[in-house]
């Protein structure tokens, strides 16, 4: 059997919220912001200029809780974490000599129990007040204690607790032992119950106070500290605050509409509070009270308002100064300030600042607009008001801030033209035949006439030199400017009349080539004059000069030169044209642009060659030895390199058809597209209404604009105000379909939609546009009465599915097709089927009656969408008898996985879906994918089946299948029968078809022969890479690979892997896992182990790439310590030998280079 | 108005803080990862109490009722009954 292994790792961060806090954490005087993101702890400092980050601290495990304690005399906060696993932590943070911050676990261990029912509501933690005790609500009818005032072990243990159903948990203030205050719930309601715990005991000593049946939805404890006490109880309509001897309760209109889920304490006498809701409705609460003169207290009604909306909270976070951060799972997480005057729609809040969250990824696909085998991933994020589509393409991007149109640009430089001045003021253009000059006067651009200036040839060269000087290159001469008296000062002339066709200056020198002579010409304050020469075999194609200080600060000025016919690339040293080096590129194509850079101390030869391929070389300037020469393919069309300087780094931009920026970053080279079409030339540009900018020409125009700092992921964001759920992508018409789900609201006998949004907002309407209630489908389909619409109805909320129509490019809503109220649509492809031409977006759905346990009824909708006339025709439409969650294009017919069966329909030639054949053995198919014959079909609990389809009999036969049960979430092929797939328990799981097996029985089970815990949820595997295959010369490879979407936002990859490799990459990730120390002292080994309730098994097949591209991060020391302490040996192509290692450290920090470059 | 009486109050804990906020506009800063070879010392490890519940609130009870004193005896007479007939307790949680 072929082993199969796998590397996966993590494209684009998790970015969901799992929660915020504020704490002096990193010193007892700074006031931090902590935001858990699935497994990291993001920390950040709150400064006069906003938050400022520190540190990335990543565990092994998925934080479930975080909370920060101060126990008793300490002047800072310590963090308690548990990890989905029950992984546990205090942690503490001490800054170092050198003024990093290094994260201490002062303690740690596994808080599972063996028995117990986990609770559905999730895991608890709350921390009495004093820092006596923590106490965790894991398991119903147990609640946990640890200790924290105890030297050496923290023995943890459980304390029966009567109320099985808890709704919330909190610790009251001021009470002489630990007491809780519970929501629990019973048949006969919701009650609070405070309850006092004694540490010697180890139980539940008494009940001081209770209250029975408070609201029925009541879900939210407040506890109020000192002097007060007692809690403040949220309910779905009502405030309730209680102290056991008294109890005022408010029903404020404004919270009816949603449910309050987080709160924020604001001042430390607990008075003020902002609650957030889970429609993104922030409200204030303010508990006044006076204090009477027996020293009771007079407490008011509590006052609760709307100060405005906000993204819907995960955690809401007081800062400093009414700024507040606002934490966010299911959208952008935001920065906010409250304003005490309402803006003109009544809101109290500026959103200051927000951070991108593509959590959950609900769905996703993969397209190649360009079709250069790099793809961008549109992603379903979000969810409620939040969803959005988000376009992650790797690169970097350019926010473009002017345009000019002009056409046939061969060149472009900044000039400083006002003497004395420091930022740019003009840019000069080149065309064929004739120059000119565009001047900057704040944003307006004019046309100028630049004394001396020759503006009837073409400009090779232009910009400042010394002395408020300029020079200026043409195809006839070299010409020193006067910039102050406005005349040209020098000026060298090509002998014979010959033109200039290629040039490079640096300001005080410049190389010009006449076919294969080469002149160097010294520029000096007022002299231009040749001071060298020398003619080459071949005509120059293109040139460089650059000049590079040697250890004695001795300046050396060196010339790369490539040359046409025997395509090979030359370093000479000036002034008299000394050939260093003659290095042959081993290419056929011809060399046609090159550069000399340093990047981090770090000398390079860049060369481009004319089909967008590019080579690079360490340069030695000392002796223009060229050495360790790599390549990598850019673009298709010859590529033009220039340096710029941005944010003050110097980078190097390619020309192409796909622009790149190339830059440096921990010592490497980084190439990153731009979100630019095409570009023909480009410069940096600095004037006052551009700072920092790019100028960049393409074939009809200029743009101006500022680039992003280095960045690997490009991510858009088309916001939809709704939920999207599928989407699918079709090429012809240049559209996507996306399904969307958006709540309506009860207002008498109508649905309204609760918002404006996507598909209230599209161009074009179809369907059930008028949403009246009920309809005649619904109350068929129910056996109660026909609905009222009394008080009791009026303010429901109802789920709206739609059919979104977007046009590819612009991401308008051309469409918009509305379901009933009761239909929800699950499943949306793009096919062509049969013979017939036309493509369809094919819409599956699903009829909901609330008293169904699955779905009786379905429909598979067919429609034509006609980009030329905007319209969306309805071709067809097949009812099913079930929800039709999955669907796919399977050899020119129809495959639809309808409750739980796989059906297949044919398309006749009158254009409708006939039943042809049926699988059966599911109890609901929720995935299917294809492959020649192939299916394989993904089950809500039943893992994975293999299916054929019998093209003779017209019939499904059952190949395999793996008997292991597993709830799947999202499946993919890898190839013929290896098969991938993630489990609801955050598994991912590798399946293969074993056909060398000798009995019947042994072939229909399918084998495991990979696991790996994720830790995430992963919604969508997609074929597709984020790169382009930039390298040819590498020992890793993309071909292959799958994208996967998560929960968490995370964007991955998973790709295979060669046995070589694979052994090798095992070997670095146990000698990684062994030098690296896991915050909370957790095992890589145990973090990445397959995890079920009922298994814990090593992970088995799979490489985490997340740990083996941390090396990259390792000092040097650290690295090498790495790589001695591998078990194998090792030659430098990583084969494994049977001794001595031939391996450097510099072939694997190599190695897992191009393994970043990989996604 | 409650919302500028509740806005009124609210805590400043350096006046300084976000006096001069401007957005980074997307353009985010890379954060260090924190990334550590150092073996800890560990000072406190959390270890769960596996002693049964209901035991426990019977030695309590027996504790209250008869000042201790007779504990000793009954628990370790117990201890070794058990062990003679019960397997231990196979900890499953360490990988």
């Amino acid at each position: 059997m072929a082993m199969q292994q796998f590397y996966t790792v993590t494209a684009h961060k998790p970015t969901a919220a799992v929660t915020s806090i504020s704490a002096n954490f990193t010193s007892p005087t700074d006031r931090n912001l902590l935001v858990a993101r699935f497994n990291r702890i993001d920390i950040s400092l709150v400064t006069e200029q906003g938050l400022q980050p520190i540190k990335e601290v990543a565990l092994y495990g998925k934080i479930e809780i975080m909370t920060v304690f101060r126990p008793k005399h300490k002047d800072k906060d310590l963090l308690f974490v548990v990890t989905a696993r029950y992984n546990t932590m205090i942690l503490e943070c001490l800054q170092t000599e050198s003024g990093d911050i290094e994260i201490i676990t002062r303690a740690h261990g596994v808080i599972s129990d063996q028995i117990g029912k986990i609770s559905e509501i999730g895991a608890m933690a709350v921390i009495d007040p004093s820092a006596r005790v923590i106490g965790l609500k894991l398991y119903d009818g147990l609640f946990k204690i640890i200790p924290l005032d105890k030297e050496g072990e923290l023995k943890a243990y459980c304390l029966r607790m009567e109320e099985v159903e808890v709704q919330d948990i909190d610790f009251l203030y001021g009470c002489a032992n630990p007491t809780i205050i519970i929501i629990h719930q019973d048949t006969m309601g919701r009650h609070i119950k405070a309850k006092e715990l004694s540490i010697k005991d180890k139980e539940f000593v008494k009940t001081p106070w209770k209250q029975e049946n408070v609201e029925t939805e009541a879900s939210m404890i407040i506890p109020v500290p000192e002097p007060l006490c007692g809690a403040i109880i949220i309910g779905r309509e009502s405030v309730l605050y209680h102290n056991g001897s008294f109890f005022i309760a408010i029903s404020p209109p404004v919270i009816k509409q949603s449910t309050i889920v987080c709160y924020a304490r604001i001042d430390s006498e607990g008075t003020r509070y902002l609650l957030g809701d889970m429609a993104g409705h922030l409200f204030m609460l303010l508990l006044n009270y006076e204090k009477n003169p027996d020293g009771t207290f007079k407490i008011k009604d509590p006052k609760v308002d709307l100060l405005g909306e906000i993204s819907i909270p995960e955690s809401l976070t007081y800062l400093d100064n009414k700024i507040i951060y606002v934490a966010s799972r299911v959208g952008d997480s935001q920065l906010i300030k409250l304003n005490k005057k309402a803006d003109q729609f009544g809101s109290h809040i500026t959103v200051l600042d927000t951070y991108m969250n593509l959590g959950p990824i609900v769905d996703m696909c993969v397209i190649d607009l360009e079709r250069q085998g790099q793809g961008q991933v549109v992603t379903c994020s979000g969810a409620y008001k939040e969803g959005s589509l988000r376009i992650i393409r790797n690169g970097i991007g350019i926010e473009e801030v002017a345009t000019i149109d002009l056409v046939g640009i061969k060149g472009m430089w900044p000039l400083r033209i006002t003497t004395d001045g420091l930022l740019d003021d003009t840019l000069v253009l080149s065309f064929v035949g004739h120059s000119r000059v565009l001047a900057y006067n704040g944003e307006e651009v004019e046309e100028i006439d630049l004394e001396g200036f020759q503006s009837e040839l073409q400009t090779f060269y232009c910009g400042n030199t010394s002395n408020n000087k300029m020079v200026q290159i043409t195809s006839a001469s070299v010409r020193l400017i006067c910039l102050e008296s406005k005349c040209l000062v020098s000026e060298w002339n090509v002998p014979d009349d010959k033109s200039i066709n290629v040039v490079s200056c640096n300001g005080h020198q410049a190389v010009c080539a006449s076919g294969n002579s080469l002149y160097y010409i010294e520029i000096g304050s007022d002299k231009v004059s040749q001071n060298g020469f020398i003619t080459l075999e071949h005509e120059v194609s293109c040139l460089d000069v650059c000049s590079f200080q040697d250890q004695f600060s001795k300046t050396i000025s060196l010339v790369a030169v490539g040359l046409w016919m025997d395509i090979s690339v030359k370093v000479l040293q000036l002034p008299d044209f000394v050939e260093l080096v003659r290095e042959p590129l081993g290419e056929e194509i011809i060399p046609r642009s090159i550069l000399m850079v340093t990047f981090e101390n770090i000398d390079y030869l860049l060369c481009a060659l004319g089909d967008g391929s590019l080579c690079y070389f360490h340069l030695n300037p000392e002796n223009g030895v060229l050495s360790d020469k790599r390549k990598v393919n850019l673009g298709t069309q010859p590529t033009l390199i220039r340096k710029f300087q941005s944010l003050n780094t110097t980078s190097v931009f390619a020309c192409s058809d796909h622009p790149t920026v190339i830059y440096s970053s921990n010592n490497k080279l980084i190439f990153s597209n731009v979100n630019l079409r095409k570009v023909n030339h480009m410069c940096s540009l600095n004037t006052k209404s551009y700072p920092d900018s790019l100028a960049m020409a393409t074939d009809t125009s200029i743009i101006i604009g500022t680039i992003d700092e280095m960045q690997k992921l490009h991510i858009r964001t088309i916001p939809l105000g709704e939920a999207p759920r599928r989407i699918a992508h079709q090429e012809s018409s240049k559209s996507f379909g996306v399904i969307t789900m958006r709540i309506d609201v009860h207002e008498g006998i109508n649905l309204v939609p609760a918002r404006p949004s996507a598909s209230t907002t599209a161009q074009n309407t179809s369907g059930a546009i008028n949403s009246r209630l009920p309809n005649s489908t619904s109350v068929a389909n129910s056996n109660q009465g026909p609905l009222s619409l009394g008080g009791s109805e009026y303010g429901l909320e109802v789920e709206i599915h739609n059919m979104l129509v977007l046009d590819q490019n612009t991401f308008e809503v051309l469409h918009a097709h509305q379901l009933n109220s009761n239909e929800y649509a699950l499943s949306i492809i793009s096919a062509k089927l049969g013979d017939d031409p036309a493509p369809y977006y094919i819409l599956g759905t699903a009829v909901v009656n609330p008293e169904d346990q699955d779905p009786k009824l379905g429909r598979i909708l067919i429609f034509n969408w006609d980009d030329s006339s905007s319209k969306l025709t309805q071709i067809s439409e097949k009812e099913v008898k079930g929800a039709c969650y999955a669907m796919a294009e399977f050899n020119g017919k129809l495959l639809a996985a309808v409750n739980c069966t796989v059906r297949l329909f044919e398309w006749t030639a009158e254009k409708e879906l006939r039943l042809e054949c049926s699988h059966f053995n599911n109890i609901v198919a929720l995935f299917v994918k294809t492959k020649g014959d192939f299916i394989v079909c993904g089950d809500l609990m039943r893992s994975l089946t293999l299916l054929q389809y019998k093209t003779m009999e017209g019939s499904f036969d059952e190949i395999a299948r793996d008997y292991n049960p597993k709830w799947s979430t999202a499946i993919e092929i890898i190839d013929d029968d290896v098969f991938l797939g993630a489990e609801n328990d955050k598994n991912l799981f590798i399946i293969h078809k074993d056909s060398t097996l000798a009995s019947d029985e042994a072939r229909h089970q399918l084998q495991e022969i990979g696991q790996f815990h994720l830790g995430d949820l992963v919604n969508v595997f997609r074929h597709g890479s984020l790169v382009m295959q930039h390298f040819t010369d590498t020992h890793v490879s993309v071909q292959g690979g799958i994208l996967y979407g998560t929960c968490s936002g995370a964007l991955g990859l998973v790709t295979q892997l060669t046995p070589k490799m694979y052994e090798f990459l095992t070997d670095l990730e146990l000698s990684l896992a062994t030098v690296v120390k896991g915050v909370g002292k957790i095992k890589h080994q145990l973090w990445r182990s397959y995890h079920t309730e009922t298994r814990i098994e090593p992970s088995e097949a799979f490489v985490d790439g997340d740990l083996i591209e941390s090396f990259l991060d390792l000092s040097k020391k650290n690295m090498l310590a790495v790589v001695n302490s591998l078990q194998g040996s090792y030659d430098h192509d990583f084969k494994k030998i049977p001794k001595d290692t031939k391996l450097t450290l510099d072939d694997v920090i190599k190695l897992v280079e191009d393994l970043t470059r990989i996604h | 108005m409650s919302i500028a009486e509740f806005l009124d109050g609210m805590p400043s804990f350096d006046k300084r803080n976000f006096s001069r906020f401007h957005s980074d506009n997307g353009r985010s800063k890379r954060v260090p990862v924190y990334i550590t070879t150092d073996d800890q010392p560990c000072d406190q490890i959390i270890v769960t109490d596996k002693s049964n519940l209901l035991l426990r609130y019977l030695h309590n009870q027996w504790d209250k009722k008869h000042g201790g004193k007779k504990r000793e005896l009954v628990e370790t007479g117990e201890e070794s009954a058990s062990s003679s007939r019960k397997r231990p307790r196979v900890d499953v949680s360490i990988l």
